[in-house]
């Protein structure tokens, strides 16, 4: 679990844009019909009888699916799991690789010197989302990749790390 | 057959509830305080669970025992005759 430091808040929580599980969503839907449009209740019988063939295709279409389920969580946990999480004193980068393995990365959101958008294509311009690169002040420099709304991302960084160097604490740094 | 089957599934059960595993332990630790935990998710874990439940009735149903055994091509082959 994410802790946060006493006096810190939580400003916003930002996922990849929806497009990136997309393509799992509806490549696992057209597999799990692939049992339904299959015609083994046709043929299945005739070589191993009515009895046998019917529970035995149940069974595998079931374990199929199990596969299937278990293939679409791989990608959900990588999408939903793989956040940036932007509070009043941080910049958190939560980074998903897979199901067993995550990276946490934290930056000072006081050290932002330079925040730019990069719309890298058509599709992206059209469903609006982008990447966010960030260059910080002697910290190694990050990108926020795919994500939905990069222009009020990037005006919420500038402002928040203005906020910031502004505060108390901002100065001591 | 029922052994060999059954040992098999067991094996792919162990696998999926891995799998099931993994899901709630990421739901329970890793979520951000104050976010609601998103339908999806729920859904993912019914849907798991029933799956799983699902499979363990199909596979009792199977009658196993009755599946055919394949024939070795040893005892089938017959010598050509010259």
């Amino acid at each position: 679990m994410i802790t946060l430091r006493p006096q810190e808040e939580t400003i916003t929580v930002i996922r990849r844009h929806w497009i990136n599980i997309a393509g799992p969503i509806i490549g696992c839907s057209l597999l799990a019909l692939v049992p339904l449009v299959l015609p083994l209740t046709t043929y299945l019988p005739q070589f191993i009888g009515v009895e046998l063939a019917l529970p035995l295709i149940t069974f595998l279409t079931i374990c199929f699916w199990m596969v299937i389920l278990a293939f679409f969580l791989v990608a959900w946990v990588d999408y939903y799991f793989d956040t940036w999480i932007i509070t009043t004193e941080r910049v958190l980068d939560v980074n998903q690789v897979h199901l067993f393995r995550r990276e946490i990365a934290e930056y000072s959101i006081g050290r932002i010197q330079n925040v730019s958008v990069r719309i890298p294509t058509i599709v992206a311009t059209l469903l609006n989302y982008g990447n966010v690169e960030v260059e910080t002040a002697g910290e190694k420099s990050f990108d926020i990749t795919a994500i939905p709304k990069p222009e009020q991302v990037k005006e919420l960084l500038v402002r928040q790390s203005q906020v910031y160097q502004a505060s108390p604490f901002g100065h001591r740094e | 057959m029922f052994t060999i089957a059954l040992i098999i599934y067991l094996v792919f059960l162990t696998v999926y509830l891995a799998f099931f595993w993994a899901l709630t332990y990421h739901l329970r630790n890793y979520y951000i305080p104050g976010e609601r935990l998103p339908v999806i998710a729920r859904a993912l874990v019914l849907s798991m669970m029933l799956l799983a439940a699902f499979s363990v009735v199909a596979f009792m149903a199977v009658p196993w025992d009755t599946i055919p055994k394949p024939s070795s091509p040893s005892t089938s082959f017959t010598p050509p005759t010259l």
